[in-house]
């Protein structure tokens, strides 16, 4: 009788460890995922010039940005993990040499449950509900905030991305032709869904890298790429280049 | 010739009582005998002091480590207004920055104690508490505590020391009291230049500017805009598709009528952007790009800022307008903002009413921002 209550002391022992080396692995990790910007198949360098496919023209590049929101990784249960509400993908300041342009802008996002995620969703501009508060309701510093310089009263609207440089447009080598698209407004918030699996082990540290290639953002439909000198700007939401660019961000933007 | 032991010791007595003579003098904080630097009998009750943030403003961030009283910023604004900050007591911090003039100078370039000219114009302090992206011209300052350092030992402004400024506080009669009252120090001895500039950050706190008709029209709605204020304000923003954008916003959105964020407005034709006399930005950043860039100053009380820009090239509003009617120069890190507009001369005068209405008169005249020496 007494060896059966030491059995099961002993049985008793083993499980409740069990239980608790389970517990006890990290039950989430991380994932990096480093944003980059091309011109066509080369690395986006602010201020060097990209040959555009529009009259012998060309172009240089001030500033490129955009607003990453509602980042999510949606697992097998087609249950959504949120990994951000918003940041600026801000490349005018990092892409100043071929270096940094490869480098890209790194983001981590931590505390993802384990498991494996086959979709992840990327959301471009802010949603119309974001899109009802103003910059003075955020702290500096933040990605909405009024020293980001991301709001248009105009529109109502944050600015969603940013498309700015000079064109030199007809190839003497003169870029005089300044160009500036910024879009906005809450019809043109866009979500790119990428289908890639990735998986998020405990206390390991998974990465992406999302390219967005500018010069994609500029072809129309058709082919033939945006006339910059005959619109060089776009001020209501819902232009044709807003409409162009943000539209484009769907093929624009490669997951790799 | 023989040693003369006698004559060897007499000497070495002598240099190291010079060398203790010579450190003695060299000390950084000469601070008077202390029979009476006690501060303890003075009652430290500060009454905790209350902003109010105007309507649309974002939230006023206040560093932890110097929340604003009563007594502190009392004390900061007998600073600001004290030349005794000054090498000869001839100007203090408010000689570039006056009331009368929307707190800047109405000067191209403010001449330091030296009578050496600066070489950028006074900035208005008007709503400077909301600037969180770096301030001067250049954003070499993150706090403006940290910006309040720099004036008082710069050899173009104030050009003083400030171990003596806080040896001239420490002597006064009355900073021992003052200082006892904002910080609850215990001993005169105990003033410094961080306390100085804590208190002079709490006073330029307090310089709200929203009282302006812009305010009462255009962010209160409390009346209706005249024509020219219509058209200006939709110039300005890009209200109206009808008429052009002057794409003053992209510079000069928000309530505070800055980003506070840095741009090259196409003042200068340069072959390369080294070639700029003054790099603003990028002396700071060390960015190629950033050279030439200057952060954008509110428009509050612009009519009573002229000069403008940061060198002070243009003397009137009606010159600025112009400069961006124009489009500027094109350099390689202009704002693509920039660009030819068009405007007639309906619209131009149209933005320059609207300019007028940014006037804050009850800002300018308010007694709690006046020097209160005289």
């Amino acid at each position: 009788m007494k060896s059966y209550g030491i059995l099961l002391v002993v049985v008793a022992a083993l499980f409740f460890a069990g239980c608790e080396k389970k517990e006890d692995g990290p039950q989430t990790g991380s994932l990096e995922l480093t944003c980059r910007a091309t011109f066509g198949a080369d690395d986006l360098v602010i201020g060097q010039a990209y040959p555009y496919p529009v009259n012998n023209s060309a172009l240089k590049f001030a500033l490129v940005d955009y607003l990453m929101s509602n980042v999510r990784l949606i697992n097998s249960d087609g249950e959504a993990i949120l990994l951000n509400e918003v940041d600026i993908v801000d490349f005018s300041q990092v892409n100043t040499d071929p270096v940094q342009a490869a480098a890209g802008i790194t983001f981590r996002f931590d505390e993802i449950p384990n498991g494996e995620y086959g979709t992840l969703i990327v959301g471009i501009g802010v949603d119309t509900l974001v899109n009802k508060t103003k910059p003075q309701d955020y702290p500096s510093g933040h990605p909405l905030s009024i020293s980001a310089n991301r709001y248009w009263d105009a529109w109502s609207s944050f600015i969603f991305t940013k498309t700015q440089g000079l064109g030199d447009m007809n190839g003497n080598g003169v870029f005089s032709m300044p160009f500036s698209y910024h879009t906005g407004g809450d019809g043109l918030y866009r979500e790119v869904i990428f289908q890639k699996t990735t998986r998020i082990e405990g206390g390991k540290t998974s990465a992406m890298r999302m390219d967005l290639d500018v010069k994609a953002l500029l072809e129309q439909q058709d082919g033939m790429f945006w006339d910059i000198e005959s619109e060089p700007n776009a001020h209501t939401p819902g232009a044709p280049a807003m409409l162009l660019i943000m539209d484009n961000y769907q093929h624009a933007l490669q997951l790799y | 010739m023989p040693f003369n032991f006698t004559r060897i010791w007499a000497f070495g007595w002598a240099a190291v009582l010079a060398v203790l003579l010579i450190g003695s003098c060299c000390k950084d904080d000469p601070q008077p005998d202390c029979t009476d630097c006690d501060l303890t009998g003075i009652p430290y009750s500060p009454t905790p002091y209350s902003v109010s943030v105007p309507t649309d403003f974002p939230q006023l961030e206040i560093p932890a480590d110097n929340q604003m009283t009563e007594e502190g910023i009392a004390l900061g604004r007998r600073l600001f207004y004290d030349k005794r900050l000054s090498a000869d007591s001839t100007m203090s911090c408010a000689s570039c920055h006056l009331p009368e003039f929307g707190f800047a100078d109405g000067k191209a370039f403010s001449e330091g104690v030296d009578g050496m000219n600066g070489t950028r114009s006074s900035m208005s302090l008007a709503n400077i508490g909301f600037a969180y992206n770096g301030l001067f011209w250049d954003g070499r300052a993150a706090t403006l505590e940290e910006q309040a350092l720099l004036p008082v030992e710069d050899p173009i402004e104030l050009h003083e020391d400030w171990n003596r400024v806080i040896d001239k506080l420490v002597r006064s009669a009355e900073y021992p009291v003052w200082f006892r009252e904002a910080f609850g120090i215990a001993d005169k001895r105990e003033i410094t230049r961080e306390l100085a500039v804590k208190a002079i950050a709490q006073f330029e706190r307090t310089l709200i500017s929203a009282g302006s008709r812009y305010d009462e029209v255009f962010i209160r709605f409390e009346d209706f805009p005249t024509e020219d204020e219509q058209l200006g304000y939709d110039l300005f923003f890009d209200f109206e598709p009808t008429v052009p954008d002057a794409e003053c916003g992209h510079c000069h959105g928000s309530a505070l009528l800055t980003t506070n964020n840095y741009f090259n407005n196409a003042l200068d034709s340069v072959g390369s952007l080294n070639d700029f006399a003054d790099l603003g930005r990028g002396k700071v950043t060390g960015n190629y790009l950033d050279n030439g860039r200057f952060r954008a100053p509110t428009l509050r009380n612009i009519a009573l800022t002229a000069p403008y820009m940061h060198d002070g090239r243009f003397q009137t509003l009606e010159e600025v307008i112009e400069h961006y009617d124009s489009g500027g120069h094109v350099t390689e890190n202009y704002d693509a903002n920039m660009h030819p507009l068009g405007l007639t001369p309906k619209q131009k005068q149209a933005l320059i009413t609207l300019l007028h209405s940014m006037t804050d008169t009850s800002f300018v005249q308010n007694p709690a921002f006046q020097d209160p020496w005289k």
